[in-house]
């Protein structure tokens, strides 16, 4: 059970089943046994769509290798949820948005235009765009260097409690483990501890 | 929807921003433009095909009886807003400075002809000149023949009846007179008015009265509709939506074919290409979708925004696409020559549904299969780049892809079960050349382990790639296909067709030849030197009774079999057949073959239930000929030469009264032979058919032109699709590049292999293309073309190697190794 508004990050080996469990819980896939349970729905009972509509309701997800369109700009990218709900001042948000990660002279670069810190900026300001109440983050200092990793999450920390959103990420980095308020470690697919 | 619209709105631009929609837009501009162009053609060739068979009747619609028709039939036309005319048809000995001569009298009224033109003979050249109406009340016009056999000249007067005529021209030619070309006596042309003044319509007057009417299709209709309800069992209806002539019919339905054919080819190539663009597309947005998906938008949504952004993209395409169709099917009719003057103005938007209609099947296909099998993922089996189970997908192209060219061929054809067959045939054949290529190219490999570095590397590649190189190969072989097939045929049409009206093409028929003026007819032409071909006996009978059935009894299904049974045939005897005749079914005679034995047309022959054994019986020279079938012939009318119905064996008409009917070229310059020999052979009917040749000539050259122009098109399309079926794969061929590079490869080396990958799938296709395509081109011509098979092409032996040159070409012409940037 993780509670609303706590951070939780799950650990363990490579291959041991973190980012397998991390899409089960967002519902970005669907699991072959057991429950799970997203906002009182019970996730792993619901077909294709009701699965999407309760994604569109309560989460955002941040992939380890970014996944930003790369024919799309900076601005774009964080635009693209706020266009899916409709949102007339969706460029204006995701400028704010940008602007608050830095990002305000790179607004109109294209992926391969920005670094990789810069890249995984504008994911989380895409994320966070979503302003949905659960994030999942699947490794997203995976392929930053630390320094740059490290401002990445300290973004992504500072909205999670200014927001109380829920954070669960994925993460193999100790240190980046123990700024979450609990701890789930993994081993070959099963849970060995929580903390 | 308002925001999904927005939405798919915003994407499309962004997708079409980054160029990722190029290769899509290219093809389907591509399909759009061959099939808009060919379209249009098809439909001014329809419209010319009906322009001429309205010339062919002087009207957009006849009535016509041995008996008055009544008059209100004109005034409901004129009521309706349509033109009108009247014409009345019949024979009549003249007699004029001591000479007589039987001819065919024709009073018209003041509007003949409503279509086509007559022409007059320029009494100071010689050449004809155009006349907008007939000849006025109180004139006549007579043709040459007249004038020659009675010594006639304008300035002179006519006795018809009663009533003196001025002659005032020499007629040349009427727009109807091919109508009942074969039976013309010579012509004297005069006012409908003057007709009660020469007092030749009296008790027993037996002449053809006919009814014209020219106007808008929906007001023809309409009168069309008044008139069958009030029609007697005597008269005749005709109108220009299914009056054609034999003459003028092959031509225009082998065109129509081709044009089907290069339709199709072009269909092919370009749904082959966009199914390739397309999936390429979908490969580069399977993130654009698993994003959306993740960010909560369901499967079925997705669908529905991608959807909306192919109508975009569709809708997008489609304003260069026709523009370019009407740009190209100008093009197409400017290269034709100046020698279009009755090809017809039509809208050209007339073909933006159709054109619309097409794409959207085309690009539906396309893009149907990696639609359907990328939404029922998860996003984390897209992003994984997990695919559905190989034979779920395999299969998924298969129905659609079949469905796709069915649909296509379908709205050419309008015959759904040949549609279908022709589609599963195809899928089967596309199959076949799969596993071909996949196993040429194993055997390929297996044999490649003593050969150079680079070349193994090639190999390895191909070998590595094999399904993928299997499905790029049959693109290739298609491609290859289509452009040597389209180029084969388009040679041999044209070939058949110069063959078929050589320069010394009869230009002149010779009727009513006395048996013992057929000496002096031959010595005559000997003299002149003049090529003529071999004459033959005719005996007119009129068809009484088939297989003991009267004919009257009989139900007729079609024009020519009706027409047989109205008038008397040609009948003809024979040892030979006339050259191009071509004996279908039954055998042909033996020299010990007996009389009254007969070869039949295949096309009056199916109208009229004849078969081989069918008994029939003529009426002729005041006889009974009762025959027997022997066989059953086709033959082409379009080759100018005397053709038969129906031709019996040797030793059927003696003792019956003959004349002989001949034919023979006369050039244009030595014309005034004719008038000679006119005097010493009054009693000959001289016809003369060049300006029907020259029409034809010139449809020969309208479609040469066109043919070649369109061959540019569909050799576009084969080039454009050939590169996209080889750079399909070119982006995970350059990430494998880039690390092979890295890892210490260099960069000639690469390029070398690629090049000779490249290299290989060329020549597997176009050695596959070779063996496919005598087979195919045979059957085309044989079967479906009605032409003749001229034998294998030795030039298509350098198929394999164009193949690889052009593969080896693009692969030159491609991005070369990446050496510091993988990511793009």
């Amino acid at each position: 059970m993780i509670n609303r508004g706590e951070s939780l990050a799950i650990t363990g080996s490579s291959g041991s089943g973190k980012s397998t469990l991390l899409t089960l819980l967002a519902g970005l896939d669907t699991p072959s046994e057991g429950e799970i349970w997203l906002d009182g729905s019970p996730l792993h009972a619901l077909d294709a769509d009701a699965r999407a509509d309760l994604r569109y309701r309560t989460s955002s997800f941040i992939f380890q290798s970014f996944l930003l369109l790369e024919h799309f700009t900076a601005l774009e990218n964080v635009m693209l949820p706020l266009e899916m709900k409709g949102d007339s001042a969706a460029g204006q948000q995701a400028a704010t948005l940008l602007t608050q990660m830095g990002l305000h002279e790179r607004l109109h670069h294209y992926p391969r235009q920005l670094s990789g810190g810069e890249q995984q900026r504008v994911a989380l300001a895409r994320a966070f765009a979503c302003r949905a109440p659960v994030i999942f983050a699947d490794e997203p200092t995976g392929n930053l260097d630390q320094r740059t990793g490290n401002a990445v999450m300290d973004l992504l920390f500072a909205h999670q409690q200014q927001s109380g959103t829920t954070l669960i990420l994925v993460t193999h980095d100790l240190s980046l483990a123990n700024r979450c308020q609990r701890m789930l470690r993994i081993h070959e697919g099963k849970v060995v501890a929580v903390t | 929807m308002k925001h999904l619209a927005m939405l798919a709105i915003r994407l499309f631009w962004r997708d079409l921003r980054g160029g990722e929609l190029n290769l899509m837009i290219l093809m389907l501009c591509i399909a759009m433009m061959c099939h808009g162009a060919i379209t249009l053609l098809e439909y001014r060739l329809d419209d010319t095909a009906r322009q001429q068979a309205a010339e062919w009747l002087a009207a957009d619609m006849v009535v016509a009886a041995h008996h008055p028709l009544p008059a209100n039939w004109q005034q409901e036309a004129q009521a309706l807003g349509l033109e009108t005319a009247e014409t009345l048809e019949f024979s009549s000995m003249l007699m004029e400075n001591g000479q007589m001569r039987l001819a065919s009298l024709k009073g018209v009224s003041d509007h003949y002809p409503l279509r086509g033109r007559l022409t007059l003979t320029s009494p100071d050249t010689g050449t004809p000149i155009a006349a907008t109406h007939g000849p006025v009340p109180g004139t006549a016009w007579i043709d040459e023949e007249i004038a020659a056999s009675l010594q006639l000249h304008p300035g002179m007067s006519l006795g018809l009846g009663k009533k003196q005529l001025a002659i005032t021209a020499v007629l040349h030619h009427e727009p109807d007179r091919g109508m009942h070309w074969l039976s013309l006596a010579p012509r004297v042309m005069f006012n409908l008015q003057d007709i009660a003044a020469t007092g030749l319509v009296r008790t027993g007057f037996n002449g053809h009265y006919q009814q014209l009417f020219a106007g808008p299709d929906t007001a023809i209709l309409a009168l069309q509709t008044q008139i069958k309800a009030a029609m007697d069992d005597g008269m005749r209806l005709y109108n220009r939506y299914d009056s054609t002539s034999q003459e003028q019919g092959r031509f225009i339905f082998q065109l129509g074919r081709f044009l089907t054919g290069i339709i199709v080819i072009v269909s092919l190539l370009t749904g082959w290409g966009l199914a390739m663009a397309a999936r390429h597309h979908a490969r580069r947005h399977l993130d654009q979708t698993a994003l959306l998906m993740a960010l909560g938008m369901r499967p079925r949504v997705v669908m529905v925004l991608d959807g909306l952004q192919r109508l975009l993209l569709l809708l997008l395409a489609s304003i260069p696409g026709n523009l370019l169709a009407l740009m190209m099917e100008q093009g197409v009719r400017y290269a034709a020559g100046n020698s279009l003057p009755t090809m017809v103005a039509i809208t050209p938007w007339i073909i933006l549904p159709s054109s619309l209609l097409y794409a959207t099947v085309l690009l539906g296909g396309a893009v149907a299969v990696h639609a359907l099998s990328s939404h029922a993922l998860t996003p984390t089996q897209l992003m994984q780049r997990q695919r559905q189970r190989r034979p779920l997908l395999m299969g998924m192209a298969a129905v659609i892809a079949t469905s796709t060219l069915a649909w296509l061929l379908w709205l050419r054809l309008h015959d759904l079960w040949l549609a279908v067959t022709l589609a599963l045939t195809g899928l089967v054949l596309s199959g076949l050349l799969w596993a071909l290529s996949a196993g040429m190219t194993r055997l390929l490999v297996s044999l490649g382990g003593y050969l150079p570095w680079h070349f193994r590397l090639g190999l390895h590649h191909l070998h590595r790639r094999r399904y993928s190189a299997g499905l790029q190969m049959t693109g290739l072989i298609m491609t290859l296909f289509c452009l040597s097939i389209t180029l084969t045929v388009h040679r041999d049409l044209l070939a058949s067709w110069q063959n078929q009206l050589p320069q010394d093409t009869p230009n002149y028929f010779a009727i009513g030849i006395q048996p013992e003026e057929l000496p002096l007819y031959r010595q005559m032409l000997l003299d002149a030197n003049i090529i003529h071909h071999r004459e033959y006996p005719v005996l007119k009978g009129r068809l009484t009774t088939i297989d003991g059935q009267p004919v009257s009894r009989l139900v007729i299904h079609g024009a020519q079999g009706e027409a047989a049974l109205r008038r008397e045939l040609n009948l003809t005897e024979s040892t030979e057949l006339p050259s191009g005749n071509r004996i279908t079914q039954g055998e042909a005679w033996q020299p010990d073959t007996p009389p009254l034995h007969a070869s039949v047309e295949a096309q009056l022959a199916e109208q009229l239930g004849i078969h081989t054994g069918s008994t029939l019986i003529f009426s002729a020279g005041g006889l009974s000929l009762e025959v027997r079938v022997d066989s059953i012939r086709t033959l082409h009318w379009q080759d100018m030469t005397p053709n038969f119905y129906v031709i019996l064996s040797p030793g059927s008409f003696t003792g019956l009264p003959v004349s002989w009917m001949g034919s023979f070229y006369l050039p244009e310059q030595r014309a005034g032979l004719l008038q000679a020999w006119t005097s010493q052979l009054p009693g000959i009917s001289w016809l003369p058919v060049g300006q029907l040749i020259d029409s034809i000539r010139q449809h020969m050259t309208q479609i040469a032109g066109l043919l070649s122009e369109l061959m540019l098109s569909a050799a576009l399309a084969s080039v454009l699709v050939m590169w996209i079926a080889l750079t399909a794969s070119s982006e995970e061929r350059r990430r494998e590049e880039y690390l092979l590079h890295v890892m210490g490869i260099r960069h000639h080396v690469l390029l070398r292999a690629r090049g000779i990958e490249y290299a290989m799938m060329g020549a597997i296709a176009g050695l596959i293309t070779l063996l496919l395509l005598e087979i195919v081109r045979y059957a085309l011509l044989a079967r479906y073309l009605d032409l003749t098979y001229p034998g294998p092409m030795t030039t298509l032996a350098a198929l394999p190697l164009l193949g690889a040159m052009l593969a080896y070409g693009i692969s030159r012409l491609q991005a070369s190794v990446p050496s510091t940037d993988h990511r793009a």
